[in-house]
């Protein structure tokens, strides 16, 4: 039996996958003749997922209203998984829009809590929440501004505990919490109810060493996502300007893993030394080529990591 | 007659390789400038300005100028938006299109009651036409009601009063327009409140609007393409050139994501000149009804934006200017 279970944010695939499923290859491939009718329904990319060794799946926000509309309730859409050999929807991922601001918050925290109940009902036990709104427009947030978000996050945090739930802070590099208060809000939180979901390339990019943030924080971290970055501490005005998830110039800031700067092997050391079992999400969204990233990513693993710890 | 380019060509919700590129300034810069080589001099942009739709997700983020803020953040101002597109090759925004779809979808997002579907609506028309108005734009397209199928979810034991309130939205938007010199124009959609006849009703209704027929929906809801055009001529504008073989063989217009079949036949549209529209029959009269608007041409959800754009220059540039008569 393994210690670590690998699952993949399917965001990798656009922003969304249209169909559930094409009932005739030839309707889109005939004329066509392009590999664009790979990439158009969940049953085809859901089992790329399952051949190449990744058994769990992690949704974004709006998949929410997708799945209702198409599958009508969560429990339908994680059957149609299970039966294609995916065995857990790991996580689900919010935004904590306005967490910051209480005359604007309750709105957030009535949409995430209705996030919450669906990915109870889809199975799920973690869920992965960006803090705060981006940075651009919002931050710095004050003390005060610190203190709200933090206060929202421990209430959210003890509404997903009665669902079997627990809410794991996820720090975009773009997050109006930021690089300098960090830590400052990591210290503000209710770890009962509250963990945090490493992500090797946000935190990276943010400026803090991976392996020393996972030694530092081993007790608080309950869920990874793995990328890989050649941005390693990035200058703020990259980071803190409008939109800077999608840079301009249409460079990538997350790459398959081994192809960047990110020490996964220093982290495996630690995750070995301190034991971590469970679920690891790799995602990589703004690849080009979705399938050849999914089997690069798992070929680093499988080649050069698993020999570490597994 | 003037041929423009409607930027939904791009289908920016379908996943596969480089999906996320389609989010970059990059991507858009791009593809501007492949427009006007592909001949084309004006373009038609969406709207969105809902959090909650993955396209307008936190917009601002990408370079997507989809709305206000996207076009500030991306581009610094609509003046500046438009003189990068002047410097591509492309002259103007035609239009604007906005779709009562979108609205419908944050209801249905945010879990609100169906009473603020209302309020949804407006607040993304007059956004939508205020977008317009900074870009310059002539025109706002408009896709007045969500899918029937929606509408049905949210309003069966009240669709009388979605109709009149959805009337009386489109009457202030028209209002709105016209001080600010911007024309409305009702989009047909086959899987709309107002498909098919009822489209008809609702121009009857909304008198001072425009009418932007939709080729490949008109074929779909059944109605005669080059009858309709003909008996709408003093009303046209924004007419958009699309493409179809869909045999809605299993009442998709009244289901939630009509656009999206899960049974029968599931490809809706297909690049023009490929489907079963006479294209050129609705040219040849426009033209001979000395139609001097925009034509707004679309290769709805092709698979391949780079060489569905080039196809849809050659159709327009070479096809049509051949055999237009």
């Amino acid at each position: 039996m393994e210690n670590l279970k690998y699952s993949y944010q399917t965001n990798m695939w656009g922003l969304k996958v249209q169909y559930p499923k094409l009932t005739d290859w030839n309707e889109w491939y005939q004329g066509d003749y392009s590999n664009a009718v790979y990439y158009l329904d969940w049953d085809q990319i859901l089992k790329y997922h399952v051949g190449a060794g990744f058994t769990g799946i992690e949704l974004m926000f709006h998949m929410k209203p997708y799945i209702k509309q198409f599958f009508g309730d969560a429990k339908a859409f994680t059957e149609f998984v299970n039966e294609r050999g995916i065995t857990e929807i790991t996580t689900t991922f919010g935004i904590a829009h306005n967490s910051h601001d209480p005359s604007k918050s309750g709105a957030t925290m009535r949409e995430l809590t209705e996030l919450a109940k669906f990915s109870q009902e889809l199975g799920v036990h973690r869920m992965t929440v960006m803090p705060c709104s981006g940075y651009y427009g919002v931050g710095p947030l004050d003390d005060t501004g610190l203190r709200h978000a933090a206060d929202f996050m421990n209430e959210f945090g003890r509404r997903c505990a009665d669902m079997g739930i627990i809410p794991c802070i996820h720090t975009e590099f773009w997050c109006a919490i930021n690089k300098y208060d960090l830590e400052k809000y990591i210290e503000m939180l209710d770890q009962r109810y509250v963990g945090f979901c490493l992500d090797t390339a946000q935190v990276g990019i943010l400026g803090f060493d991976v392996v020393d943030f996972y030694d530092k924080y081993h007790e608080f971290v309950k869920f990874f996502h793995l990328k890989d970055t050649t941005m390693l501490s990035a200058p703020d005005e990259m980071r803190l300007c409008a939109g800077a998830e999608f840079q301009d110039s249409g460079d990538r800031w997350f790459w398959e893993l081994g192809a960047g700067d990110v020490d996964f092997k220093g982290l495996w050391k630690l995750l070995k030394k301190y034991e971590f079992k469970g679920w690891m999400s790799v995602e990589t969204d703004g690849t080009p080529d979705p399938l050849a990233t999914m089997l690069l990513s798992k070929y680093y693993i499988n080649h050069e990591l698993k020999p570490i710890y597994s | 007659m003037k041929f423009g380019c409607s930027l939904e060509m791009v289908n920016v919700l379908t996943s596969g390789p480089c999906a996320f590129t389609k989010q970059s300034k990059k991507f858009w810069i791009d593809y501007f400038k492949y427009i006007a080589a592909a001949g084309f001099q004006g373009i038609e942009l969406p709207f969105n300005c809902f959090n909650s739709d993955a396209m307008a997700f936190e917009t601002g983020r990408s370079g997507i100028p989809c709305n206000a803020l996207a076009v500030a953040s991306k581009y610094g101002s609509p003046e500046q938006f438009l003189e990068l597109l002047k410097e591509f090759g492309i002259e103007e925004v035609t239009s604007v299109h906005v779709n009562a779809n979108d609205a419908m979808l944050e209801l249905a997002a945010t879990e609100s009651p169906a009473g603020e579907y209302y309020g949804l609506l407006e607040k993304l028309c007059m956004e939508s036409l205020e977008h317009a108005h900074s870009l310059r734009a002539g025109g706002l397209v408009v896709s007045p009601t969500p899918e029937l199928g929606w509408v049905l979810n949210y309003f069966k034991d009240s669709m009388d009063e979605f109709e009149e309130k959805t009337i009386a939205c489109m009457k202030k938007l028209v209002q709105a327009g016209k001080e600010k010199g911007v024309c409305v124009a009702i989009k047909n959609d086959f899987w709309s409140c107002f498909a098919g006849e009822k489209t008809k009703e609702l121009l009857e209704q909304v008198k001072e609007a425009s009418f932007a027929p939709d080729l490949a929906h008109l074929y779909i809801s059944k109605q005669p393409v080059v009858e309709t055009l003909q008996s709408c001529s003093d009303r046209l504008a924004y007419v958009r050139m699309s493409d179809t073989s869909f045999e809605d063989a299993v009442g998709n217009y009244k289901r939630i994501n009509a656009e999206l079949p899960v049974s029968g036949s599931q490809k809706v549209f297909c690049d023009c000149g490929e489907g079963s529209v006479d294209i050129m029959g609705a040219m040849q009269c426009l033209k001979e009804n000395g139609y001097d608007g925009w034509v707004i041409c679309e290769n709805k959800k092709t698979l391949d934006v780079y060489r569905g754009l080039l196809k849809l220059g050659w159709f327009v540039n070479h096809k049509l200017a051949k055999n237009l008569k």
